[in-house]
């Protein structure tokens, strides 16, 4: 049987992480001042895209196709149905509608992959990248895992990757939260719904 | 502020204590008022039907603007004790729960609402062994209660036939029995796998004694294993004290439950007996309600904060404490607990939260490297579907996740242990005079640390779980949970305890003041100890029932 046994904060590691942080403390300010040159937001052109089609409250059509393919690579599909075919995209349009911060945070975080879609690949929009690159975009987003000196790095190299974080963990959050109270999500994981009033009266039905 | 008619007696409270002793009073024909801090729930309005139920399962959080204020306050933390290290909670997919070295407050979950904790509980209904009340007799250490296994007998089969508890007398590690008014509820799929490694270490893992139905009773119908009852049961299969004590005690017509009131005060007039309280209505309107007797059935955190928030020129350190110990000897909650993967589908959400336990260890053992008893069980917690697991279990996102979901669910089950906390006095409730509620009213401040005892409880727990696991064929620990650095309070206990000698509790046998004859205090701050890991509510129902019957005699005596 495995043990899991996660890595310690070490007071060594605390005292490096101090001294690092006062290092940067004065070096970031001044990066991230440069680095928020060069961010006019930019004109996608739509014409030649092949866009979501359906009924929005706050999405515009290109949004929602951008939230539509990151929201389908955290629940991808496969054999099984995933968030896109779930319609996630449809249901965050909602709880996101009902929401001035959410409003914000979706608006900025669309934003920043179509930004990162161009500083990284070169390419006009998120919808141009192809599978992997997506997926290397999103990972910058969720930096979750990654080491602290690399988190610095991602931070003075492209603007906005703090937005991004609480975008991703949001849109990560949110996308799961809508596909597994969905019944295709149901399905996928062989769940029934929910427990009442039907109740489990097969509880104890098993070879054991 | 507006007076209300004199009652007979005011019980401050509608949980496992307070809804006995209306019941039980009103049938003896006493006018009674409950005030209840909380609001009515209908458990058809709870969310386990709903399709987005498990984003908000929790019906009993309160309103926002209370919430939204102070409940307690929390002493400094204590410093974890290096030396054990290796009981830090952990998830593999999140890592430390706590980085600190201070152990993390605790969430207490009181709840406020008619039926109190019963509303939230797991339905658990257990005898305290003999050896619970009478731990410094049998082994020298802690305190005896002023009553036996034996002066509560009576009174557990009466509360058990009451509510339809089910379970099975044949039990070796509990007093000897008659059987339970209805059968043990078969264990689930996933006890029954886990089973396989409590035998393989010679332990015994029994159908658990439950206030949950396994037939029809008394207009309820028998539970069908949704596996909720702590996000409130909406079959009434769980007998909860607002669909059991209540609904017959308010049904007597002299019986009546006000929800919404909380109390601020409990008055008492020159001669030193308590006269009724004063409490806010649910639009904060200030009221009092005057009673020949109060009852105070609040819990171990609430009884002690309203004594000693009840200060006067007659107790100045408020009610019922000139032995200065109101507020002490809190005891919390000792548990270990690790979340196991099976390779195999178990449907591991299915069922009850808790059918089976473990009493192998109720009672001290002279080979333990610490004293006081530990009960073993097996739960599915808060593992109850998809959403859960994909929060708290799967890893990262895209096909991981996907595939963790798929190749999981159902599969994860936690065994847990639950030990008692010796009591200590420098354990305490108090009164944090910084801080008010939502009321205006001073809150209660927990100051509470683990003892070395408790530290090696649980690292037996540890080695025991693990070793359970281990022997059932688990696949894999996925989470581990601790007290020792996350404060884990559910069974609390202490602050108000009964004992013979006025100088050192707070209450006789009966749940009255040593101080004021016309105030008893009736729920677990009135416990001396915790029954072995034992769960509380049972036990606060025979005291209760006790305590009701000493009162009626009493008052026919012209003694109170």
């Amino acid at each position: 049987m495995k043990v899991n046994s996660p890595k310690q904060f070490t007071r060594r590691k605390f005292i490096g992480t101090i001294t690092l942080s006062s290092f940067l403390s004065l070096l970031i300010p001044t990066a991230y001042f440069f680095s928020l040159r060069n961010t006019k937001k930019k004109k996608i052109s739509l014409t030649s895209r092949n866009l979501i089609s359906g009924k929005f409250e706050f999405f515009t059509p290109y949004q929602a196709t951008v939230i539509d393919e990151a929201l389908s690579l955290i629940i991808p599909t496969d054999e099984d149905p995933g968030a896109k075919e779930a319609g996630v995209v449809f249901k965050l349009d909602g709880i996101v509608a009902s929401s001035d911060k959410l409003k914000e945070l979706y608006t900025k975080g669309i934003e920043w992959l179509d930004y990162m879609a161009e500083r990284v690949f070169e390419r006009e929009s998120f919808l141009d990248l192809n599978h992997n690159e997506k997926v290397k975009i999103l990972k910058i987003a969720n930096s979750s895992g990654l080491s602290y000196i690399y988190k610095v790095f991602l931070f003075l190299r492209y603007r906005g990757t703090r937005t991004a974080r609480g975008f991703f963990k949001t849109l990560k959050q949110q996308t799961i939260e809508v596909f597994y109270t969905s019944e295709m999500g149901w399905k996928v994981v062989g769940y029934d719904g929910p427990p009442q009033w039907s109740g489990n009266p097969d509880y104890n039905e098993c070879s054991l | 502020m507006s007076k209300e008619k004199e009652v007979d007696v005011c019980i401050i409270g509608s949980g496992a204590g307070g809804a006995v002793v209306a019941y039980a009073l009103g049938r003896a024909g006493f006018s009674v008022a409950v005030l209840e801090a909380g609001p009515r729930f209908d458990p058809i309005r709870y969310h386990m039907n709903k399709k987005e139920w498990e984003k908000n399962p929790y019906p009993f959080g309160g309103p926002p603007e209370e919430k939204a204020k102070n409940l307690y306050t929390y002493g400094i933390p204590e410093k974890l004790n290096p030396s054990y290290e290796y009981l830090r909670s952990k998830s593999k997919i999140r890592g430390f729960y706590n980085n600190t070295d201070r152990r993390k407050p605790p969430s207490i979950q009181r709840v406020k609402g008619v039926g109190g904790t019963t509303l939230h509980y797991q339905g658990e209904a257990h005898r305290f062994s003999a050896y619970g009340f009478k731990p410094k007799s049998l082994y020298g250490v802690a305190e005896d209660w002023p009553l036996g296994y034996e002066d509560l007998e009576p009174y557990y089969e009466e509360v058990e036939t009451f509510l339809g508890v089910s379970g099975t007398n044949q039990n070796p590690f509990k007093p000897p029995r008659g059987p339970f008014p209805h059968p043990p509820h078969e264990l689930s799929c996933a006890s029954k796998r886990v089973k396989v490694g409590f035998d393989k270490l010679g332990l015994h893992l029994l159908p658990n004694s439950l206030n949950i139905l396994s037939r029809p009773y008394d207009g309820r119908p028998a539970c069908n294993y949704c596996n909720g009852c702590y996000y409130g049961c909406m079959m009434r299969a769980k007998g909860s004290m607002d669909v059991t004590f209540l609904p017959k005690a308010e049904a007597m017509g002299n019986v009546e439950i006000k929800p919404n009131s909380v109390v601020r005060e409990i008055t008492v007039n020159k001669h030193g007996r308590v006269n009724g309280v004063i409490y806010f209505d649910s639009k904060k309107v200030e009221k009092r309600q005057k009673a020949k007797m109060v009852v105070l059935s609040a819990g171990a955190l609430e009884s002690p904060r309203l004594l000693l928030n009840s200060r006067s020129s007659l107790f100045p350190d408020g009610l019922a404490n000139t032995s200065g110990m109101v507020g002490k000897f809190f005891m919390e909650t000792i548990v270990y607990a690790v979340t196991v993967l099976f390779s195999e589908q178990i449907h591991s959400y299915k069922g009850l939260q808790i059918d089976s336990r473990a009493w192998d260890y109720n009672e001290p053992r002279k080979e333990n490297s610490f004293f006081g008893g530990v009960v073993f069980g097996v739960s599915a917690l808060d593992l109850l579907g998809p959403l859960r697991y994909a929060k708290s279990l799967a890893p990262g996102w895209g096909s991981e996740h996907k595939d963790f979901m798929r190749k999981y669910f159902g599969h994860a089950i936690n065994i847990f242990a639950i030990g008692e906390q010796l009591p200590q006095e420098n354990n305490t409730i108090s009164i944090d005079p910084e801080v008010k509620d939502y009321y205006g009213i001073p809150v209660a401040k927990v100051t509470t640390k683990l003892s070395k005892n408790d530290l090696e409880m649980l690292s037996f727990m540890s080695k025991k779980c693990k070793g359970i696991a281990e022997a059932a064929g688990a696949e894999e620990i996925v989470r581990e949970f601790s007290s020792y650095d996350l404060s884990m309070i559910s069974h609390m206990g202490g602050t108000c305890r009964m004992g013979i000698n006025p100088n050192k509790s707070v209450v006789n046998s009966y749940c009255q003041s040593h101080d004021i004859k016309n105030l008893f205090i009736i729920d677990s701050s009135c416990f001396v100890t915790q029954g072995g890991g034992d769960s509380p509510s049972l036990t606060i129902h025979a005291i209760a029932l006790r305590a009701s019957d000493y009162i009626v005699s009493e008052v026919k005596k012209g003694n109170i």
